[in-house]
C-alpha cells in the first residue's frame, strides 16, 4: 500500500515494530508518520509512494555508513517491504526547529538579536554541512529549498531529507527539481557529483541570504507559462544570473523581485562578487568553475567580518566609506585588524573567530571580542581563546591570557598563533 | 528598522473545476461532489501554503442550461470557500468549452493573469451524461488554446452513462479518464485527483522522462490500485465495471 493508516503496524529489517501514530506530512516521494517502536520510543518513518530497489538498498548504505554528525536527521533503519512498498525510520525533528525557507518566506532572522549575523551564520553552517557530506565521499544529489531547519533559540542549523544522499560517482536515478538543480543536470546530461551540489549550494544560498532565485529575473517571466521545456531554458544551460554584470536580460523586475533590489546594495561587494562568480557564464557551463564549499565558507567568514553595529542607529550595517546603509552616520571605527590580507573592522562587541587567527580554526568558535571602556572609551580586545597572545608595542612584549584584554592602539601587533601576527591600523 | 524581507514571488497555479450541474447529477452524485471537493480544499490550500513554487488558485465552473462560475475570478486555495453546486438543468457542455476559452487568456478579463509567472493550469472535469447542447465546435477551439493543450486534463465519468469518448476528447487521452461507480468511490477519486494533480502541477519539474500528466496518472493509478481492481474505479482504458449505484 502506498499509504498506511493509523494503528497499523509495520515491520522492521532489523526486527521490532512500528505503529502508526499519525500522517505528519506528505511530500511528492512518501508519506511521512510518527510511529512507536515496540521499545516505546517514538520516530518519524518516510513511506514511500513510488519505491525501488535502488532506493531501498541506497538506504541500507546510509544506515550503515551513519550520519557525518549531528546536524543530520539521517535514516536509522529500513522497513521490511510490503508489496514492493517500504520505508525508513529517522529521529523526529525536535519540535522547537522551523523550516527556513517554507511558504515562500525565507525564516524572519529579525526574531534574533543579531539578524544579519545569524542569517550568514546560518549559510556558513549550511556549506560546513555539505562540507562534512562531501568528507565522508557522498554527494547530496538533492539540495533544494526544503529540508533545512533552524532552531530559533540558539541559531543551530538541522539537515533532513538525507535519503537522496548518495555516493560520489554512483549511477543514481536523478530526484529533485530543476529550479535547484546545477544545469547540466537540468539538461539531463550528467550525473549528480560534488560540483552539481557546489551549484545547488549557490542557488540555495542566494535564496536565503538575498530572498529571490537567482535566474528568476525578467527574462523568466517573458515566457507566458512555466513548462518542462521554459525550465530547462530558465535553469539550464542557458541560465542568466539577475546581477550578471555582462547580461542585462534577466534584471529583477521593480515590485516583483523586491528583496534582492533591496539586498544587492546592502550586502558588501566582496559577497555580491562570489555570487556574480557562481554564476557566471563559465560556472553555469563548465562545472570545474564552480565555486566549492570551502571557498564558500570563506567569503561568507569575510562577509561577517566586516559586519559592524552603528553606534548611532545600533542597526547591523557592513563598514563601509558611505557609512552606515540604515542612518547613513559615520560608522566613527576607530581601529581595523590587519590579518591575513584583510581588514577586520573594529566595533564595539564584535567577536575575532578562531578561523581569523589559526590556519584551519574553528569557523564558529569565538576567539576574541573587542570591548570598550566605559568610562574611558578605551578599545579593547578580550582572549576568549585557551591560546596565549603576544602583543607587540614600542618594542615591548605583552603577553595575554584567556580572560585577558588587548587594549587598542595604532600600529601594535598581535601574534595569535605561531603562524599568525595581526596588525592595529 | 532592520530590513524585512517580502515572500519570495511564485508562480500562479489555476485549478480548474469543471462540474456537470445537471438534473441528471441530483441527489447522491452532487451531493458526493459537494461533499468531497469541499472536504480536499483545505488541503489544497495547505499544499498552496508550504509551497516555495507556487500560489495555487481555484476556479469552478458549473454547467447545465448555461455556464455559471462560482466566483468572478480564481480565489487563492488558502481562502476559498466551497458553494454549494446545485442542479438545473440539462448539459451544455459546449458553452462550457467557450466559456472556458474566454477565460483561458492573459488579457484584461482572463483568468491567467500573473506578475510573477504561471505554471501550466489544471483542469478537472466531472460529468455524468451526454453534452445537450453542440459542443464539437466550442470544444476544437478551446483544445487549440496554449494554456489548455499544455494543461493537466483529468476526466471523472460519474456512472455509466457519461460520454467517455467526449471526456476523452476533452483529455486527449483514454489514460485520464476515469469513471466510478458509486459514490465512495467518487469521493475518493475527487480527492486523490485533487491532491495528486495539486502536487505534482505546483512545483518546478524534475528532469524524468515523465510529463507531469503522466506523472499525475501514474500516481492516480497507484494510490486507488485496490478501488481499480475491484472495479469501483474504472480506467478508460480498461477495467472490470460493476453495478452502477450512484442515481
Amino acid at each position: 500500500m502506498a499509504q498506511l493508516t493509523i494503528g497499523e503496524n509495520v515491520q522492521l529489517q532489523s526486527g521490532g515494530s512500528l505503529t502508526v501514530l499519525q500522517e505528519i506530512g506528505e511530500g511528492g516521494q512518501g508519506y511521512v508518520y510518527r510511529v512507536k517502536h515496540n521499545l516505546g520510543k517514538e520516530y518519524a518513518l518516510k513511506w514511500y509512494k513510488s519505491p525501488d530497489n535502488w532506493m531501498f538498498s541506497n538506504i541500507e548504505n546510509l544506515i550503515l555508513k551513519g550520519a557525518p554528525s549531528d546536524d543530520f536527521i539521517w535514516p536509522k533503519m529500513l522497513t521490511t517491504k510490503r508489496d514492493g512498498y517500504f520505508g525508513y525510520v529517522m529521529d523526529l525533528r525536535p519540535a522547537e526547529y522551523k523550516d527556513i525557507i517554507k511558504g515562500k518566506m525565507v525564516v524572519d532572522f529579525n526574531q534574533f538579536s543579531n539578524s544579519v549575523l545569524t542569517r550568514i551564520s546560518v549559510a556558513i553552517k549550511i556549506c560546513d554541512a555539505l562540507k562534512k557530506i562531501h568528507a565522508n565521499g557522498l554527494c547530496f544529489h538533492d539540495i533544494n529549498d526544503g529540508g533545512f531547519f533552524i532552531n530559533p533559540a540558539n541559531g543551530k542549523v538541522l539537515i533532513c531529507d538525507c535519503d537522496n544522499v548518495t555516493p560520489e560517482g554512483e549511477q543514481s536515478p536523478i530526484s529533485g527539481k530543476m529550479r535547484y538543480m546545477a544545469p547540466e543536470i537540468v539538461m539531463g546530461k550528467f550525473q549528480p557529483s560534488k560540483k552539481t551540489d557546489y551549484f545547488s549550494l549557490s542557488i540555495i544560498l542566494f535564496l536565503l541570504l538575498y530572498g529571490n532565485h537567482p535566474f528568476e529575473g525578467a527574462k523568466a517571466l517573458s515566457y507566458p507559462a512555466c513548462t518542462c521545456i521554459v525550465e530547462k531554458e530558465v535553469y539550464g544551460q542557458n541560465a542568466v544570473f539577475i546581477c550578471d554584470p555582462l547580461n542585462d536580460s534577466n534584471r529583477p523586475v521593480k515590485n516583483i523581485h523586491t528583496n534582492v533590489l533591496t539586498l544587492w546594495d546592502f550586502y558588501p561587494k566582496t559577497l555580491n562578487e562570489a555570487f556574480v562568480k557562481a554564476f557566471n557564464k563559465e560556472a553555469i557551463t563548465q562545472s570545474q568553475d564552480r565555486i566549492r564549499g570551502t571557498e564558500w565558507i570563506n567569503s561568507l567568514c569575510r562577509t561577517r567580518d566586516l559586519l559592524v553595529k552603528c553606534v548611532s542607529c545600533g542597526e547591523e550595517t557592513f563598514a563601509r566609506k558611505e557609512g552606515c546603509y540604515f542612518c547613513n552616520k559615520s560608522l566613527n571605527i576607530p581601529f581595523g585588524l590587519q590579518i591575513n590580507g584583510h581588514k577586520i573592522p573594529i566595533a564595539s562587541g564584535k567577536f575575532i573567530y578562531a578561523s581569523n587567527i589559526i590556519t584551519g580554526g574553528n569557523v564558529f568558535e569565538e576567539a576574541g571580542q573587542v570591548i570598550v571602556n566605559k568610562k574611558t572609551g578605551q578599545f579593547g580586545i578580550r582572549n576568549n581563546s585557551i591560546t596565549e597572545w603576544a602583543i607587540w608595542d614600542s618594542g615591548k612584549i605583552e603577553r595575554i591570557k584567556k580572560g585577558g584584554i588587548v587594549i587598542l592602539n595604532k600600529d601594535i601587533k598581535i601574534t595569535f598563533s605561531n603562524e599568525i601576527t595581526a596588525t592595529i591600523i | 528598522m532592520p530590513i524585512s524581507m517580502d515572500p519570495m514571488p511564485a508562480k500562479k497555479l489555476v485549478i480548474f473545476f469543471v462540474v456537470d450541474t445537471s438534473y441528471s447529477m441530483d441527489g447522491a452524485k452532487i451531493g458526493a461532489l459537494n461533499h468531497a471537493v469541499e472536504e480536499i480544499l483545505p488541503m489544497v490550500g495547505e499544499i498552496s501554503k508550504n509551497n516555495n513554487d507556487a500560489d495555487i488558485e481555484i476556479a469552478v465552473l458549473q454547467f447545465s442550461s448555461g455556464v455559471k462560475w462560482s466566483y468572478s475570478n480564481p480565489i487563492s486555495a488558502e481562502s476559498f470557500l466551497w458553494r454549494t453546486l446545485t442542479v438545473d438543468g440539462s448539459t451544455d457542455f459546449g458553452a462550457a468549452c467557450s466559456e472556458l476559452s474566454s477565460k483561458l487568456t492573459k488579457k484584461t478579463g482572463g483568468f491567467m493573469q500573473s506578475a510573477s509567472g504561471s505554471f501550466v493550469p489544471v483542469f478537472i472535469l466531472l460529468s455524468d451524461g451526454e453534452p445537450t447542447d453542440i459542443y464539437q465546435g466550442p470544444l476544437k477551439n478551446l483544445k487549440e488554446i496554449n494554456w489548455f493543450k499544455a494543461g493537466i486534463k483529468i476526466a471523472i465519468a460519474i456512472g455509466d452513462d457519461a460520454n467517455i469518448i467526449v471526456l476523452t476528447e476533452f483529455t486527449g487521452s483514454n489514460e485520464s479518464v476515469y469513471t466510478v461507480h458509486n459514490v465512495e468511490a467518487l469521493k475518493k477519486l475527487i480527492r486523490c485527483v485533487t491532491v495528486t494533480s495539486s502536487m505534482v502541477a505546483s512545483k518546478s519539474s524534475d528532469i524524468s522522462n515523465d510529463s507531469k500528466q503522466v506523472q499525475i496518472e501514474k500516481q492516480i493509478g497507484k494510490d486507488l490500485n485496490e478501488d481499480i481492481k475491484n472495479g469501483t474505479i474504472t480506467p478508460a482504458t480498461g477495467g472490470n465495471s460493476v453495478d452502477d449505484d450512484c442515481e
